[in-house]
């Protein structure tokens, strides 16, 4: 999870780094919306206000700049004057899979200007050419990093101020999900959607889900989009190889969600039971990889159980193969001729391109 | 990466295998003819699956068995950090992890951990491996593939289980054959990564050729696109996830790896950068194939 602003700021505090003080009265201050994108000072969401009239001047323009973008309450924080600004940042580098440092003495620039370094453990940062405000800096950096499963934390600005003191005068942190079993804590802080939006209603219940799934399988992504055919899609890989071939058949996906690793029937009932009820489906592609251990039949069979408890009536096309997957096929024809839907299922020689055709062919008649 | 050849011979442990996934991956690993020897599951000690021995710990189950070097681990997230430590101690030197949702700074830790006892870890988020001569570990290639899959000389290495699966069995459908296949999983941090199982399959002669499925905003491909990984065999690149480029970004599709940042290249441009170093590079399934015949 990505946190805004105020969090990151409660969470460095406790690393025992400086932060400015919060105040709504002692001017000039800044009002700074908490929202996860970046970029905010150029988007005008970051207000310096001299007295109390242009505060809730800023606060009710900004409010109204808001009103699509997912925030939390604004943060007031009175005006810290120094000279020098650095960025100071601890990343997990994806290409050695190790802690990277960076740091730049010019605040305000990108990561992407600024000098990096691994950091191993805590005496590479005593190693380091800096001044040891920075190196003090970087050490509760790391020592947080690890205490709070944190995949990037970044200061930047970070002000010096003139006796030399630090203080962070914006943070990003991004924490690890899987590691939330051990953090009862994360809890108090604020889950926006990541995606800059708010969410849909339907995306809001698939996030509760998501949080409520156990470590079996995997509950990827849900992304409403804005076409005409539903996607329940398996295998991470997979799940973009069928969304490439889906458009480029001509058809339109009413949604990006993908389910896979063996997940509980149960809890794939539930989910395709959300992505279903998007009003506007013209057909419903149920398509995967060739699968190594997920129970086609039962996570088949727990999507159709979705589609009959909506009711809905409109053709299925399925692609999948692996285990029990003739079952699956024999289960999923019988309850179609029932229920006079119209199904196709076909096995991994059929490949995703062709099904894609085929549902895209469906939605269609 | 350190890796081996392995055989019908080869001793397998499998930890958590008194679990559901565990006892089904014994049953499958046994019938499609692997050396499953025993389980390991802290407090079944005793217990038997499939025939097969539990003990309670990975010494108990080396002493019995002195010859196990490989091992799958299939148990709770929370644990693996724990079980890798345990089985690396004592002498475990291959690792496949199957378990998904593990903490990337455990991750990192049993990274640190298998390099200081010159040990190899395959995910966490592996479906696994196969390889002729015969052997496998995991679930990959599902049930009995053994029957479907062709053996051959082509090398399958990716991040998706599933996508490593499918490329095996379209290859054996057009007769075109396998020598090894990796699923190194899709997680932000692996223990062994694309370069490092690429560069072992290039180091092996009855490999003769590469067919690798790879996701949008792997740092592989980055090494790729700038030219500082090129490849010593004949190679072909799958790169899937131009509906990427049209949605969010930031945000991780499928595995957790999968993202594009901002100001990073498209999957299309990424595609025609690839395509201008001369490497092979195709957007489906039907490409895909018609490349490997080609190879």
């Amino acid at each position: 999870m990505k946190l805004i602003e105020a969090d990151a700021k409660r969470l460095l505090r406790d690393a025992g780094i400086t932060v400015p003080a919060a105040s709504r009265d002692r001017f000039p201050l800044y009002v700074k919306a908490q929202v996860l994108e970046g970029r905010r000072g150029k988007r005008g969401w970051v207000r310096r206000c001299s007295d109390a009239e242009e505060l809730a001047k800023n606060i009710s323009e900004l409010e109204a700049m808001l009103r699509d973008t997912p925030h939390a309450e604004f943060l007031c924080e009175t005006e810290l004057p120094h000279e020098v600004e650095w960025l100071v940042s601890l990343t997990i580098d994806r290409d050695s899979g190790q802690i990277v440092g960076s740091v730049s003495e010019e605040g305000g620039v990108g990561v992407s200007a600024a000098r990096s370094f691994p950091v191993h453990t805590p005496e590479d940062i005593g190693t380091l050419d800096l001044p040891n405000g920075i190196k003090k800096i970087l050490a509760s950096l790391f020592d947080a990093f690890q205490k709070h499963d944190a995949l990037s934390i970044e200061i930047n600005p970070l002000a010096v101020l003139a006796d030399g003191s630090c203080v962070a005068l914006d943070a990003k942190i991004e924490l690890d999900d899987a590691a939330a079993f051990r953090h009862p804590e994360w809890a108090g802080f604020t889950a926006l959607p990541e995606s800059g939006r708010v969410r849909s209603e339907r995306e809001e219940a698939y996030t509760l889900r998501q949080a409520q799934a156990g470590h079996r399988g995997t509950f990827g992504q849900y992304v409403e989009l804005d076409g005409d055919i539903a996607m329940i899609l398996s295998g991470g890989g997979a799940s973009l190889v069928a969304m490439d071939a889906l458009r480029a058949a001509g058809g339109r996906p009413a949604n990006y969600v993908e389910m896979s690793g063996n997940p509980d029937p149960e809890a794939v009932r539930e989910a395709s039971r959300i992505v279903l009820s998007k009003p506007g489906i013209r057909a419903i592609w149920i398509a995967g990889s060739f699968a190594n251990f997920t129970d086609i039949q039962a996570t088949v069979m727990a999507t159709i159980e979705a589609v009959r408890e909506l009711g809905l009536r409109v053709p299925i096309v399925i692609r999948r193969d692996g285990p029990n997957a003739e079952a699956a096929k024999k289960d999923a024809e019988r309850w179609a001729s029932e229920h006079g839907v119209s199904l196709r299922f076909d096995f991994g020689d059929v490949d995703l391109d062709q099904s894609a055709a085929a549902a895209v062919a469906a939605s269609r008649v | 990466m350190i890796w081996e050849s392995f055989s019908t011979d080869t001793p397998v442990l499998i930890q958590g295998m008194t679990g559901k996934e565990g006892q089904r991956m014994a049953k499958w690993l046994i019938a499609s003819g692997v050396n499953v020897v025993a389980g390991v599951t802290p407090g079944k000690g005793g217990q038997e699956v499939e025939g097969r021995p539990v003990f309670n710990t990975v010494a108990e189950a080396r002493t019995a068995f002195p010859d196990v070097t490989v091992t799958s681990i299939v148990i709770p997230p929370a644990r693996v950090v724990g079980a890798v430590e345990e089985a690396v101690q004592v002498g475990i030197r291959y690792l496949h992890i199957l378990t998904e949702q593990v903490p990337v700074h455990d991750v990192m830790r049993m990274k640190d951990i298998a390099h200081t006892h010159r040990a190899t870890i395959l995910g966490p988020s592996s479906v696994g491996y196969l390889q002729f001569p015969q052997f496998r570990i995991g679930y990959l290639g599902g049930e009995s593939p053994f029957e479907t899959v062709k053996e051959g000389g082509t090398a399958i290495v990716s991040t998706s289980g599933g996508m490593t699966n499918e490329l095996m069995m379209a290859l054996s459908r057009n007769g075109i054959g396998v020598r090894v296949a990796f699923a190194l999983g899709g997680d932000r941090v692996v223990g062994t990564t694309l370069e490092e199982a690429i560069s072992w399959c290039e180091e092996h002669p009855e490999v003769a050729s590469l067919a690798l499925f790879v996701e949008p905003g792997r740092p592989f491909l980055n090494a790729l696109c700038d030219g500082s990984f090129v490849f010593k065999k004949p190679a072909v690149v799958f790169l899937a996830g131009e509906a990427l480029d049209d949605l969010p970004r930031g945000l991780p599709y499928g595995h957790t790896g999968t993202m594009l940042g901002e100001g990073e290249l498209t999957v299309r441009e990424t595609r025609q950068k690839l395509r201008e170093r001369g490497i092979m590079c195709v957007a489906t399934m039907s490409e895909f194939i018609h490349v490997c015949k080609e190879l």
